[in-house]
């Protein structure tokens, strides 16, 4: 994984190593339905679940068809 | 760009390392979260003593005083607001996980604590901002006290 690596070589095979962090965090992006608080539905809990998803959508719109699902 | 698929875990050899630095900064900002809770407390009380000591005094001095104490009571309440208690379900990354590649899992958990992380953050900024405003008020109410104090054994 190299942060500053050419974003278009991720093909299959060996493009693991060419793909930047960010690429990454766009296969494997936060789960918005992770978080949780012992107090409930709180407003925090709103809040970073709004984060998630759009920092998840994002990233699909940046790098299209590289999420893992 | 096509799909790559989940990585194994050498190629991701620092993920542990990553991860034990997430944990470490987690237990870290609730101890400062904590911290700032309790100066806030302290505050608080301080305010109410000031209040309370002043009392119906008839005096400009002592009614701004007692107004600069009441605001920082306010501040300081205002800093316990931004509650820091966000953390993950244990059980939706059970249903959700358990049958997902360690590693795959391992990342999702990963850019999750990323963002609860610095959203969390963001949230101690503001504590600490509320606090140091509930620290001045305070600080002027006893300023004021004091001096009023002065002025009235001088005079």
């Amino acid at each position: 994984m190299t942060p500053d690596s050419d974003l278009n070589g991720c093909a299959a095979g060996d493009g693991w190593t060419q793909l930047t962090t960010e690429q990454v965090e766009a296969m494997f992006p936060a789960d918005p339905d992770l978080f949780h608080s012992p107090e409930g539905e709180t407003r925090e809990v709103r809040r970073l679940r709004a984060a998630a998803r759009a920092r998840r959508d994002e990233l699909d719109r940046k790098y299209p068809g590289l999420r893992v699902s | 760009m096509q799909p790559i698929g989940t990585p194994s875990e050498e190629q991701v050899p620092s993920l542990g390392v990553v991860e034990s630095v997430l944990e470490r900064e987690d237990t870290s900002y609730r101890e400062r979260a904590n911290g700032l809770d309790g100066k806030a407390g302290l505050i608080l009380g301080a305010a109410g003593v000031v209040v309370a000591l002043i009392g119906t005094t008839a005096s400009v001095t002592a009614i701004v005083g007692q107004a600069l104490a009441i605001a920082a009571g306010a501040a300081a309440a205002w800093v316990i607001v931004p509650r820091i208690e966000a953390t993950f379900a244990p059980r939706d990354l059970r249903d959700r996980y358990l049958r997902a590649a360690e590693v795959r899992t391992r990342l999702v958990v990963l850019n999750a604590q990323t963002l609860l992380h610095e959203e969390n953050e963001a949230r101690l900024v503001t504590k600490a901002r509320r606090l140091r405003s509930a620290a001045v008020l305070l600080l002027g109410s006893a300023v004021i006290i004091l001096v009023s104090a002065i002025l009235r054994t001088v005079g």
